[in-house]
């Protein structure tokens, strides 16, 4: 071996699964099988938004990135502590953490590869009202974040938690309630993927909208030459 | 975008796909076909054999084409490295090679219409969070051992395919494979394959001669 080891033995049956909290399984039943071809995994895409010029919003969103230089999110693992870590958080506390121990002590996702810039809310400048526009009839206390993932980059596979709406609000999330929703604002490129459990989003186009319904396992790669860029409201369905 | 300064700048590699005339807008037909494989006595053979495995990261290299070394430099601009492109690879070793070619079979061979003997059989594992970044193939490891001529190489699947894991051929993504799914690579076509699932996948790459 001529370089540095693996973290963990290799395990060819880890089960998502195991990861997931319960109430969400409960909630939101899913057949868990890659290989199943029969599925609905594809059926919550809205439609193509034109109301928004979704390629200036890409380009803005690359400058600003440019700007800045170094992704503030990405994931690790504080082998001193113990700790599953989003940036500087940790999210040992949160739902998502059976699941961090899958993407980062059983495998080896870390600060290298699972980068990505992040733009939420009010720093979405002039963007900000137009896309609040788009979901503010169905969320309330909604949030907006968009993601620029540069090329190399990953979001290992998941379920939402919603996590970060937990570490915001401290209360523990109501799955029933919490919905989520995705816009593409960049179109599909060299290397860009994205499962939604068992259907493979490409190619899409800016502005495809998608409605993140619970439950479903899903990540996403980019590895091709240009970032790729998505855009997510969550919040409580009204 | 903006083009600040040479060194801000990242576009290199869209342009140099421009100046290739290389675009996604046009389709490329895939040759899909299957062959036999044990998938799982394959696998426990690159465990059990894991210290024989060579293990190397995406990067230029002195002995690959001047379009490949091109990429390489391109992808390292890009932020590609070790810690998203390591690949551990059985076969470059002779015996692994010849181990490899016996644990297929002639059967297989003779679907993909290859002559065995002049072969060679690369068993890749990628762990999640790695890549292979958008490339060609320049088959050069195949060309130093075994001369020029029509050099075909085949993308075969060995473990099943699971969330996470793809490969991008042109503009076909390519996915829900089963042990021994096999595509046809054509020469100078580029190709992406990543996996950010929670298992490693297992990958063939099989160069030859058509016979």
């Amino acid at each position: 071996m001529k370089t540095y080891p693996i973290k963990a033995d290799l395990d060819m049956y880890i089960d998502p699964y195991a990861a997931v909290p319960q109430e969400i399984i409960k909630q939101n039943p899913w057949h868990w099988n890659p290989q199943e071809t029969n599925h609905k995994d594809g059926d919550s895409f809205i439609y193509t938004d034109a109301s928004i010029n979704w390629f200036e919003l890409a380009e803005w969103a690359v400058a600003e990135a440019n700007e800045i230089r170094v992704p503030q999110k990405y994931w690790w693992w504080d082998e001193e502590n113990e700790q599953a870590m989003h940036a500087d958080e940790s999210v040992n506390h949160c739902p998502i953490f059976e699941t961090c121990t899958q993407w980062m002590v059983q495998n080896d996702y870390n600060e290298h590869n699972t980068r990505y810039f992040k733009f939420a809310n009010h720093e979405l400048g002039a963007f900000y009202e137009p896309l609040r526009a788009m979901f503010e009839d169905k969320l309330k206390d909604m949030t907006m974040s968009l993601f620029v993932q540069p090329p190399g980059q990953t979001m290992p596979t998941h379920v939402d938690t919603f996590s970060s709406y937990m570490r915001k609000t401290g209360e523990y999330p109501d799955y029933s309630k919490l919905r989520r929703y995705m816009t593409f604002v960049s179109d599909w490129d060299w290397g860009h993927y994205f499962h939604y459990g068992n259907h493979i989003m490409q190619p899409w186009k800016a502005g495809d909208t998608w409605d993140l319904v619970p439950g479903i396992y899903h990540g996403s790669a980019n590895c091709g030459v240009t970032p790729k860029i998505t855009m997510h409201w969550s919040g409580k369905l009204k | 975008m903006t083009k600040t300064n040479v060194y801000t700048y990242k576009r290199y590699y869209s342009d140099f796909l421009d100046k290739l005339g290389v675009s996604l807008d046009d389709h490329l037909e895939l040759n899909e076909f299957e062959i036999p494989i044990n998938h799982e006595a394959m696998i426990s053979w690159a465990e059990e054999n894991e210290h024989r495995a060579t293990v190397k990261d995406y990067k230029p290299r002195p002995f690959v084409s001047e379009q490949s070394l091109r990429e390489a430099v391109l992808t390292q601009e890009l932020g590609y490295n070790k810690y998203n492109t390591t690949e551990i690879n059985w076969g470059i070793e002779v015996q692994d090679d010849a181990i490899l070619k016996d644990m297929l079979g002639d059967e297989a061979f003779k679907i993909m219409n290859l002559k065995k003997d002049t072969c060679l059989v690369r068993l890749l594992r990628y762990d999640p969070g790695h890549c292979i970044p958008l490339h060609t193939d320049s088959y050069n490891g195949f060309k130093d051992r075994f001369g020029e001529g029509k050099v075909k190489r085949f993308f075969v699947a060995v473990s099943p395919w699971d969330w996470g894991h793809f490969l991008q051929v042109h503009d076909n993504m390519i996915h829900h494979w089963k042990p021994g799914y096999a595509v046809d690579i054509p020469n100078r076509v580029f190709h992406v394959s990543g996996n950010c699932g929670i298992l490693p996948k297992y990958t063939l790459t099989i160069t030859g001669f058509e016979m």
